[in-house]
């Protein structure tokens, strides 16, 4: 493990982000004024494309949210053994919707789905789609749950990084056909998300045991199916959230977070 | 990398750490001279060194300059002659030509090809002339300075013996290249670019000033080229020097109030390691909000229209489909046909290490595609696949109406194909375009690719 990362000084290795990014729980310098331990996420960019890294951080930063992750720093990490970039931004040590500290019940999935909602129509109403929400974007901090940023390296034209069924299985199928992320796309990942986190059902029956190709077809060429076992205002909520064409969805995420607010959700 | 650095006496600060060298004028703030010093140390020793403290720059400035009308250089090297970045009324002398960002306050990145050297100054100040036989030399640090002359050392093509003109008789090195029967295409060389990418290739294709050319004879051949920089005025050959106030004076404008100022949201902080970006003063970019709902789909100017069949809800889709594939909406047969529309995306392709990209747009595959024409000139992404067994610019995939298509680029492990349903890979011919069914797979040496669509007709 590294001991540091250009002038942050390594507590303690976090698991890797969504995309397998290296994540490090570092000490800040004094320069930045941050008594709490802050998170490391090394980036692979290189130098061609450190311009359009810088230019996206400084979008997502500029919105202003209390449900997205608050971002420090990003500069180039000279160190052989880094990725390329580094990205300082508040910690989470409660980890993830996918993999928690500590278990959630069922309301606090719920309301951190909830959370990440508004953190997502923040970013919407700022001109940005997220593209890439799952479990594993929902992070849990001091705060609450924030919603982190997509996935900010890598080259042009990619729309997702799959290793397995799970890392595609919140995707609308729309970034599938190929079009852009957008407001749609991430309600139907919020809500592909959330199913996640409330059933232990897999959104498309069989998925479980597809290989990676097989999987993409399915969710491109079958529906989802809600677990009949969820409640019905959550289970409606879901429907509404994951029909076929964007008209027919909630048309803010927003509008999705208000209605799992009003979600009773027994545990 | 350097031969020499000699400080031009004056206000301003010199800064050379390494390979890299800087300046900034004497309105540059402390955490502006200090961030200069923090980068040129940090990535001094790196032989990328100026590209990379360029790229980074240039990424700061792309969001926001909180001294615009400071002048600043950083000049360093890079894999192909000498990255720079200059920054307000600033300007730099290469030997044949003037470098000055246009408009200023503005900024600008370019290959620099010292002729033999490079001069700094503010604008409008007279340049040294560059003096073979100068002792001054800055090894490290930083100090006081109106400027400085970069003397590099084994620059690529460039001469053992340069001898400087001590003439003013308005010769151009054009002039002087011909007289050295040197063809006057050598200049080219060291032409800017703003986007160092697209430049790179081309810098790296050309004779640099100065080498030895093929019918240049002996190696003793010396190329006059080191001399006094005229004043920077505008001139034909020179557009990126600031035009100069017109002989006929306009009208004065009236004077417009000065805006309210407005309190930037500065923090008290020291600066962060070399190249790095505050983000906690980023600002909203002001861009409007996403579009809600769905809806037909629009017709995007500038993008590609092909026929097709209208859904119910206005999606376009490809002939041939019973149901929409956006919103599964039965097609009625023969029901709004012969409609044309920005042709949606095509699918996706994923690659055998998991990389899902969208085919939006065509593709260079292959292990070093970045640097092909095609993509330099934006008619193809890379797709890169790393692999022994695949080349440099492997294949393209390219879309033609609703069809994906793919042409193997005579590359030396070929291109084949996995089509459904098929049992055998087969070998595309090179240059033989072939369209790509969905769900086929594509072998690009031992590296494989898939093809996904969702516009599967029953053809």
């Amino acid at each position: 493990m590294r001991s540091s990362v250009a002038d942050y000084q390594v507590i303690r290795a976090l698991p890797a982000s969504a995309a397998g990014e290296a994540r490090y729980l570092c000490q800040a310098p004094d320069r930045l004024e941050q008594d709490a331990p802050i998170m490391i996420t090394e980036l692979a960019v290189d130098a061609a494309g450190w311009r359009d890294l810088a230019g996206k951080l400084s979008r997502l930063a500029g919105v202003r949210s209390p449900y997205l992750l608050t971002l420090l720093e990003v500069g180039p990490d000279l160190d052989p053994e880094g990725a390329g970039v580094y990205l300082a931004s508040e910690s989470a040590p409660g980890g993830n919707v996918a993999v928690p500290t500590t278990p959630l019940d069922l309301t606090d999935r719920v309301r951190a789905v909830a959370q990440a909602a508004r953190g997502a129509h923040a970013l919407h109403e700022a001109g940005i789609a997220h593209g890439a929400i799952d479990a594993r974007s929902i992070l849990l901090t001091e705060r609450g749950a924030v919603l982190a940023p997509p996935v900010l390296g890598g080259p042009g034209g990619v729309i997702a990084l799959m290793h397995d069924w799970r890392d595609v299985v919140a995707l609308d199928p729309a970034l599938l056909r190929g079009e852009s992320p957008s407001r749609a796309s991430d309600i139907w990942a919020l809500a592909a998300t959330l199913h996640g986190v409330v059933s232990s059902r897999p959104l498309y029956a069989d998925i479980d045991s597809d290989p990676g190709v097989t999987a993409l077809q399915r969710i491109l060429f079958t529906r989802p199916e809600i677990d009949p076992a969820l409640p019905g205002a959550l289970a409606e909520t879901l429907a509404v959230s994951l029909a076929d064409d964007p008209g027919d969805r909630v048309l803010a995420a927003d509008e999705l977070a208000d209605r799992l607010a009003g979600v009773e959700v027994a545990p | 990398m350097i031969e020499r650095i000699e400080v031009t006496a004056g206000p301003g600060t010199v800064i050379r750490y390494g390979s890299i060298v800087a300046w900034a004028d004497a309105s540059a703030s402390p955490s502006l001279i200090s961030f200069l010093a923090q980068s040129a140390r940090n990535l001094g020793p790196s032989p990328r060194g100026g590209r990379q403290i360029a790229d980074h720059i240039a990424g700061v400035l792309a969001t926001r300059d909180p001294e615009p009308h400071v002048a600043f250089a950083v000049i360093g090297p890079s894999d192909h002659g000498w990255a720079s970045l200059l920054h307000g009324p600033v300007q730099a002398w290469d030997g044949a030509r003037w470098l000055a960002p246009s408009p200023s306050p503005g900024w600008l990145q370019a290959i620099i090809t010292p002729r033999p050297a490079v001069t700094v100054s503010a604008a409008g100040v007279p340049t040294p002339a560059v003096q073979p036989d100068a002792m001054w030399d800055l090894e490290s640090g930083v100090v006081p300075g109106s400027g400085f002359v970069l003397v590099p050392s084994g620059v690529p093509g460039r001469l053992a013996v340069v001898h400087q003109s001590t003439d003013d008789d308005g010769e151009s090195p054009s002039d002087q290249l011909a007289a050295a029967g040197l063809p006057e295409t050598a200049l080219i060389a060291g032409d800017l670019d703003a986007d160092a990418d697209a430049d790179e290739p081309a810098t790296a294709l050309l004779p640099e000033v100065g080498a030895a050319m093929p019918d240049a004879g002996a190696v003793t051949t010396v190329l006059p080229v080191a001399r006094p920089a005229p004043d920077p005025e505008p001139t034909a050959a020179n557009p990126l020097v600031d035009a100069a106030p017109d002989l006929e004076p306009e009208p004065e404008p009236e004077p417009e109030p000065e805006p309210e100022p407005t309190p930037a949201p500065r923090r008290p902080v020291a600066p962060g390691p070399a190249g790095s970006l505050d983000l906690r003063v980023a600002s909203s970019t002001g861009a409007g909000p996403l579009p809600r709902g769905g809806g037909p789909d629009p017709r995007i100017p500038g993008a590609p229209v092909v026929a097709g069949t209208l859904c119910s809800r206005g999606h376009l889709n490809r002939p041939g489909l019973t149901a929409c594939a956006r919103c599964r909406t039965p097609i009625s047969a023969g029901g709004r046909e012969g409609i044309s529309g920005t042709r949606p995306p095509l699918g996706i392709l994923i690659t055998d290490d998991g990389v899902v990209y969208g085919v939006d747009r065509g593709y260079l595959v292959g292990s070093n595609s970045r640097r092909d024409p095609t993509v330099g000139g934006g008619l193809a992404r890379p797709l890169t696949l790393n692999g022994t067994d695949v080349s440099g610019s492997h294949a393209e995939l390219r879309i033609v109406d609703w069809d994906l298509t793919v042409v193997d680029r005579g590359s030396t492990a070929g291109t084949c194909v996995f089509d459904p349903g098929a049992t055998e890979w087969a070998r595309l011919n090179p240059f033989e375009p072939r369209v790509v069914r969905p769900g086929a797979h594509l072998a690009f040496g031992q590296r494989v690719v898939t093809f996904i669509s969702p516009w599967v007709t029953a053809g």
